[in-house]
This record gives structure tokens, C-alpha cells and sequence, in this order.
């Protein structure tokens, strides 16, 4: 919390001249090593205002630190305030005499007795900014003799700032330096730390953000913990480039907070105030130009006024905040609402403490508040992994236990297209037999019956009859046989049955397959028929023909194609007288079934019949 | 010296056929009949004939039993089995079993006595869907010939080509021809086929295959 800008600066700044009111002179008191002196009573020269120290004489009015001198009058930077304190220093053994200046602001210089010892970090040309540092000067030994003293600080004033001073402490190096420490560490070390941690979770957030555009909370957290960076470096950062941009990037950083971090609690609860957001915004910017553009004179104004306009908007929206929280109570939305008391409660603590009510020494708060908008973010970010990979794996689950449910049914549809297939296959198969005993077979036995009943026919022309039905009867039986997709093996097979017959009518036959490929694949019913075709010619032939030479031929011109040529010697016939006769009748329909194609040449000098199933019929 | 038969047949009409056409041939005689497992085991206790004809289909068990045992007694025994047509896995199986040979149920007379003097001879028949059978057993189909496990049977190049035409339709006189040995030498051939494929067949198991469509035939 800086004096000089802050939102409670308003308020320090209607204090600042109201200090030092009470006069009193200051007591001289010993010190020993055990004890170091507080001195809160010196004397502020009134009128000197010289760079070099004053006599020891100089006049001065006893006034109470901490002492507020105000804001700087424009031309500030060139003249100093001085206030001197006296004290005692008894007989000690210690070797290092301290004295520690816990809060000077901007700068300062200490001088003892005349002599100067040291200064603050920002002391010098051009002067910095070092008013957050305690200032911890060594006191030369020569200089650290028993008796009366008289210490004079060197008040470096800054245009626009208020020159303040803490109370000072003189003692041993043992006795002052844990105080120096933990002053050390609580107003500086543990802002760099706390900034630096915010910085870092800020910077994984961006990082986040910046792969994945649609997770606009964690740009929004990234964002506020980049001003929350900014705004505390005015805590630690003493050599700025430019102080004036310095100090208008750090002041107007708190408005720029304010502006992201409600509307990142909006996005939080789920809730969106478009116009009051923008409203934010706009004045965020409105406030950051008028900084820039009034330049060093009015700065100060214009960021008073830029905050103390934000204050009752901050009390509304922290109630606002409260109320919203017990309605949706989510670990997200109580840790923000945390981070937003503790920065309140903070910045309340920050104000008493400047206005004295809570008792020096003391150190601002408020820049340790970020700290818990960082494990807000940092609850967020590993909340959203967390999330993130349950979601994950319950998606795997879900997804696995859909894939096995669609691999069921799609089992069970296969299965039941496969039964329907095998009931289809199973029903073609059993019309196709129904058909060929049915037509075949059960004709030829009625063939048979008829003969047996007109009682006029020989035995033999019977036997012939049923020999007929039986070779039918086998063809049936074959073509229900695994192997009945192989026209060669068929064939083979017919032959094999027929040799006999052929051998007693007299009829040598010729086999040419040899040319042909091992196995003919075709359809079972394509086998079956050509079969059937070639009974039905070889047994006209044994009937008919008296031929004694026959031959068979096989040849595949194209894969998947093949040509049947059978030729005999025998007596041949009329193709168009025969062309009603049953025999050939079915031949034909069995082609045209199978889509082959059948020529009959038939001529005194024997019969010549090609039948040519042409590839993909 | 005749031919001595045995007969192991459920069907009292073709055993009473088979008994006749025996009986009619000089050259033959028939040693004893059974109509069941346990019936033709016992006769086998007492006499293995030269040629024993089985019925597979028996009602008290299979008749690849009955010829396991008659091969086991007397390896010279001759088994034919008594087959219907599209029975042709049976006969297989039964070849696994030791029969050297099969006699369809309908055959003509000339032809059930030649069967038997011809396999007497040392002539198998083999038709030629058998032959496509054997030739898918020793060369299962996709079976790589590296690393492969040993197949059902090996069969040598020649024989493998002699089933392969078998396959084809050709009779022995052709096979002959083409290959340029002699009738005789193809019958041999057969017959060592038989042979191995009961040597090294797992009967059943080729039966069951068959049976169940696992086997491409």
C-alpha cells in the first residue's frame, strides 16, 4: 500500500498534515546493549531547506513521528526537510551501533552529529523510489562514543509524493538486526516471493489460455494475476526507468484489477453484467489516460478521485459477492470470495495502519492478498485437469462399454442374417431337389411304372429305364456333396459311373481334360447342370448313336469360362426333327438355365454338340 | 485254394444277395456273416477272412471298429467297405481304418465279384471324387510348404499326380499313358496310397472332420 497511491491513499492524504501536531522535546535516554532506544520525539527545522546539514543549533519545532509532511509543492524535488533527534548513548561493549530507520519515504540521508553515515537505496541523483525499504546504516565506531547525540535525517521529498517518516531506532547490531530482518522480509522479501508465485501460476494460466482460446476464465486469471505482478512491484522495484510511467502503470494497475477480477467473480458464478463490465473497462482506461494526460501535476487528483470512486461500487459488489457465494457455494466461488475479503480485509488493516490506529512498526498487507487470488487460480487450473481426466476416463468407460454393445448387436444382427441367409440357402437348396426328383427321378420311375403295367416291353428296356433314375439319382446326391463345385471331379465321376455302360455298348471314350486347369470352379448348380446335359448326351449316345468312338473335351478360354465339346462317330440325327424330342428339350432349358450356350451339330458322319458357359453368366 | 469272404452287414436282403452271388462263384467261399459290431468281433476271435466286406452304418457301432480289429489280427486281411453313393468322406475314413477298397451297394453282379478278385490282385478302386478327398488331406488348402505341420499324409510327387488325374476323370490305361509307366504300376501306386493313408491317417478324426464340414473337400 503505497501513500502516495492506494486506495486508501485518499484518506492518508486528508491525514498527512494533521501530523506532528503534539509537541514535546525529546527526552534523551540511554542506550544499552540489551535496550535500543525508540525515538519518536525530534524536532522538524522549520525554514531549512538545504541540501547540506544545518548547524547544530538550527531551530526546530519538537514534533511526534511518524511525521507526515504532505504533498510535495511542485518544486519539491530540489529542496530537503530535515528533523533532528537527540538521544543518550551509555558506556557499551558492543562494537556496531545500528541505527534503523524502519519507514522513510521517498528517501532519505542520516547524518550523526554533523557526519554522515548513510542513506537509503533511492538516496541520490537522480532519486528513486526506495520509500518501501527499512534503511539499516552502521555507525562508525569513532562515532559511537557514550554520551549525548544528536542524529539529523535528510528528508528527500518528491513532486506529487508525501515525504513521511517512521520512528527511528538506535542500538546494538544484535538487538536491532532481527528486527531489521523480519521488517526486511515482510515488506519486501514476502511481496517478491507471494508476486513471484503469482506471476508464475498467472503465466501456467496464460499458457493454458493461449492453447485453449475457449477457456476464457483461465485468460481472465492469467490477466488479473499479470496486474496483481504489476501492481505489487511498486513493493520491491526501486530503480525504475521512468517513475512517472512507473507510477501510472502501478497506480492504475488497481483499477485495471478491479475491472478483471469482477468480471473473472462474474464468469466464476456464472453470472454476466455486460454493460457494468464494460462500464469497468471503460473506466479503467478513462482513469489510465487522465493519469497520462494531467502529467506530474495533477496526477494525484485524478487518482483519488479514480479510486474514491471505485470505493462504494467495492462495498456493493463485495455484498453483491457474499450473497451470490451462499447461493452457489462451489470450492471456485468460496475461494474467490475468500481472496476478495482477505484483499478488503487487508486493505482495511493497510489504511488503519497508516492512519496510526494500529501502533508502528507495522507492514502493508494488502500485496500478500494476491497471494489468494494465485490459489484460487491454482485451485482452478488443477481442478480443470483433475475434471479434465475423470471426464476423460469416464468417457473411455462409456465409450468402451458402447463399442462392446454395438459389437453385441452388431453379432446379433450378423448372427440373424446369417440364419436368415443359411434358412434361404437351405430353402433354395431344398426346391432345387424337390424340382430335380420331381422331374427327373419321379418321372423316370413313372417312365418305369408305365412300362411294367403295359407288360409289352422287354426287361432290359425296363432295366435301362431304371439305370436312368439311379444315375439321376446320384447326380441329386452329388450336387448336395462339398464337392460338387469342381466340374472336373463331377465329370470324373459321371465317367467313372458310365465307363461300364459305355465299355458294353461298345464305345470307347476319349478324355481330353488334360489341358485343362486342375480344378474348374463354378457354382454348384452350373456343375450340376452341365452334368446332367453331359449324362443326358452320353447316355443318347449308348442308346442311339452305335457309335465306338467318343470323345470329351474340356478347355477354360477365359478363366471363369468354360467350353464342353462332345463329338461320336455314330449314326447322328435330325437336329430339327429332334429339336420337340424331350431329351433335347431339357438339355436346352438346362443351358438356357445356367445361361450356356448349346450347339447341336448332328450329320450322317456323327453328332459334334459344344456347350460354352460363358465367364460371369 | 478260394477266396475266403466274411460279410458284416445289418440289411438281411443284401446280405442274403451277397451270400448268393458267393456262392455262385467258384473262386469263392464264404467264411461266416454278422449283422452287428459285437457279433463280427466275436467271428473275428474265431476266423479272419482273405476279404472282409463292412457296412459302416451298423445299429451297435461303426464298422471302422470292425475293420480296425480284422487289420489288427491279420494285416493281409482285404476290408471292402459296402458304400451307397455321396458316401465317398466314409470311404475315406474307412481307408483311414486299413479298407483297401469299396463296393457300392448297387453294383451289378460281374462287378461285386470283379471288385473282390481285383482287390485280391492288389487293385484299389478310387473314383475320382476319393481321389479329390486324398489329395485336399495331403495338401491342406493354403497350407504353406515351410514350417507347415506335417500333413495327414505325404504323398510322393507320383503319387500326387496320379491322384491329381484320378481327380481329373482319367481311368488307369489313360494315367499310364500320360505318365509313361505301365497300368499295373498305377493300381500299385493306389494301393500304396490306401496303405499310407491308413498309416498315417487319424481315422476318426478325418470322419469327423469330414462330417462336420471343417475340411474343404
Amino acid at each position: 500500500m503505497r501513500r502516495r497511491g492506494s486506495a486508501c491513499w485518499i484518506f492518508s492524504a486528508l491525514f498527512a498534515l494533521g501530523a506532528g501536531a503534539t509537541s514535546a522535546r525529546a527526552a534523551p535516554r540511554p542506550v544499552t546493549a540489551s535496550r535500543p532506544l525508540y525515538l519518536t520525539r525530534g524536532e522538524y527545522l522549520v525554514g531549512y531547506d538545504l541540501r547540506t546539514p544545518p548547524p547544530p543549533d538550527a531551530a526546530g519545532i519538537p514534533v511526534r513521528v511518524p511525521l507526515r509532511l504532505g504533498i510535495g509543492a511542485p518544486s519539491a524535488g530540489t529542496d530537503r526537510r530535515w528533523v533532528r533527534f537527540e538521544f543518550q548513548l551509555g558506556v557499551s561493549r558492543a562494537r556496531e551501533h545500528i541505527v534503523y530507520l524502519p519507514y522513510v519515504s521517498p528517501n532519505a540521508a542520516v547524518y550523526l552529529d554533523g557526519i554522515y553515515i548513510g542513506k537509503s537505496d533511492g538516496y541520490g541523483e537522480p532519486q528513486t523510489d526506495s520509500w518501501n525499504f527499512p534503511v539499516y546504516i552502521h555507525v562508525p565506531a569513532a562515532l559511537a562514543r557514550a554520551g549525548r547525540h544528536q542524529l539529523l535525517v535528510e528528508l528527500v521529498p518528491r513532486r506529487r509524493a508525501v515525504t513521511e517518516l517512521g520512528p527511528v531506532w538506535v542500538g546494538t547490531n544484535e538487538a536491532l538486526l532481527p528486527l531489521y530482518r523480519r521488517q526486511q522480509w515482510l515488506q519486501v522479501t514476502g511481496v517478491e516471493v507471494v508476486t513471484l508465485l503469482v506471476g508464475a501460476i498467472g503465466t501456467l494460466a496464460g499458457v493454458l489460455w493461449v492453447r485453449r482460446r475457449q477457456e476464457t476464465l483461465f485468460g481472465l486469471f492469467a490477466l488479473s494475476c499479470g496486474i496483481w505482478t504489476i501492481r505489487n512491484a511498486q513493493f520491491f522495484v526501486v530503480h525504475a526507468h521512468s517513475l512517472f510511467y512507473f507510477g501510472v502503470i502501478t497506480d492504475a494497475a488497481l483499477v485495471w484489477l478491479v475491472a478483471v477480477l469482477y468480471r473473472l467473480s462474474f464468469r466464476v458464478l456464472g453470472q454476466r453484467f455486460p454493460r457494468f463490465e464494460r462500464a469497468l473497462f471503460g473506466y479503467a482506461l478513462l482513469v489510465t489516460i487522465a493519469m497520462l494526460a494531467v502529467g506530474r501535476t495533477h496526477r494525484f487528483v485524478v487518482t483519488a478521485a479514480g479510486y474514491g470512486a471505485l470505493l462504494p461500487v467495492g462495498i456493493a459488489f463485495q455484498v453483491y459477492l457474499t450473497r451470490a457465494t451462499l447461493r452457489t457455494p462451489t470450492v471456485l466461488s468460496v475461494l474467490l470470495w475468500l481472496a476478495a475479503m482477505i484483499t478488503s480485509l487487508s486493505g482495511a488493516y493497510d489504511l488503519l495502519l497508516m492512519l496510526e490506529w494500529i501502533p508502528w512498526p507495522g507492514s502493508y498487507l494488502m500485496p500478500y492478498s494476491s497471494l489468494f487470488y494465485a490459489v484460487t487460480v491454482g485451485w482452478a487450473l488443477i481442478d480443470q485437469f483433475v475434471r479434465t481426466h475423470t471426464e476423460y476416463e469416464h468417457l473411455n468407460v462409456a465409450l468402451d462399454t458402447r463399442v462392446r454393445e454395438r459389437e453385441r448387436a452388431l453379432k446379433k444382427q450378423y448372427e440373424r442374417s446369417a440364419q436368415f441367409e443359411r434358412e434361404r440357402a437351405v430353402a433354395a437348396e431344398r426346391d432345387r431337389i424337390l424340382r430335380d426328383m420331381h422331374d427327373g427321378l419321379g418321372l423316370q420311375l413313372i417312365t418305369a411304372r408305365r412300362l411294367i403295367e403295359k407288360a409289352e416291353h422287354p426287361d432290359h428296356q425296363i432295366a435301362s429305364v431304371l439305370d436312368e433314375a439311379i444315375d439321376e439319382l446320384r447326380i441329386a446326391i452329388d450336387s448336395m456333396k462339398p464337392t460338387v463345385n469342381d466340374l472336373l471331379v463331377m465329370l470324373g465321376n459321371l465317367r467313372y459311373r458310365l465307363e461300364p455302360r459305355l465299355k458294353a455298348a461298345g464305345i470307347s471314350l476319349h478324355w481330353n481334360v488334360a489341358d485343362a486347369p486342375e480344378a474348374i470352379r463354378l457354382r454348384p448348380a452350373e456343375v450340376t447342370e452341365i452334368t446332367r446335359i453331359v449324362q443326358e448326351i452320353c447316355s443318347n449316345a449308348i442308346k442311339h448313336s452305335g457309335a465306338t468312338e467318343m470323345s470329351l473335351s474340356v478347355h477354360c478360354p477365359v478363366p471363369n469360362s468354360v467350353g464342353i465339346t462332345i463329338t461320336d462317330n455314330g449314326c447322328g440325327f435330325d437336329v430339327a426333327a429332334a429339336r420337340n424330342g424331350e431329351g433335347l428339350a431339357s438339355m436346352r432349358r438346362r443351358a438356357h438355365h445356367i445361361g450356356a450356350l448349346l450347339t447341336i451339330e448332328s450329320r450322317v458322319a456323327g453328332t459334334r454338340i459344344a456347350l460354352t458357359l460363358p465367364a460371369g453368366s | 485254394m478260394p477266396i475266403a469272404v466274411a460279410i458284416v452287414e445289418d440289411d438281411a436282403v443284401l446280405s442274403e444277395r451277397y451270400h448268393e452271388l458267393i456262392a455262385c462263384a467258384g473262386d469263392m467261399r464264404l467264411e461266416w456273416t454278422a449283422s452287428g459290431v459285437a457279433a463280427a468281433l466275436q467271428r473275428l476271435g474265431t476266423a479272419v477272412p482273405d476279404v472282409l466286406l463292412v457296412d459302416l452304418g451298423l445299429p451297435d457301432g461303426s464298422g471302422l471298429e470292425v475293420i480296425r480289429a480284422a487289420k489288427a489280427r491279420r494285416p493281409e486281411c482285404e476290408v471292402m467297405v459296402v458304400s451307397v453313393f455321396g458316401d465317398e468322406e466314409h470311404v475315406v475314413a474307412a481307408i483311414g481304418a486299413g479298407a483297401s477298397g469299396y463296393l457300392l451297394k448297387d453294383a451289378l453282379a460281374d462287378s461285386f465279384l470283379g471288385t473282390i478278385r481285383e482287390l485280391r490282385a492288389g487293385g484299389s478302386p478310387i473314383s475320382p471324387s476319393i481321389a479329390r478327398i486324398i489329395l485336399n488331406l495331403a495338401r491342406p488348402p493354403g497350407g504353406s510348404p515351410q514350417g507347415a505341420e506335417p500333413s495327414e499324409c505325404d504323398l510322393a510327387e507320383r503319387e500326387q499326380e496320379i491322384l491329381s488325374l484320378v481327380a481329373k476323370g482319367f481311368n488307369f490305361q489313360e494315367i499310364g499313358r500320360l505318365l509313361g509307366i505301365s497300368n499295373n504300376t498305377v493300381k500299385t501306386h493306389i494301393y500304396r496310397i490306401y496303405r499310407k493313408l491308413s498309416v498315417h491317417s487319424r481315422g476318426e478324426a478325418v470322419f469327423e472332420a469330414t462330417r462336420l464340414g471343417l475340411l474343404d473337400l
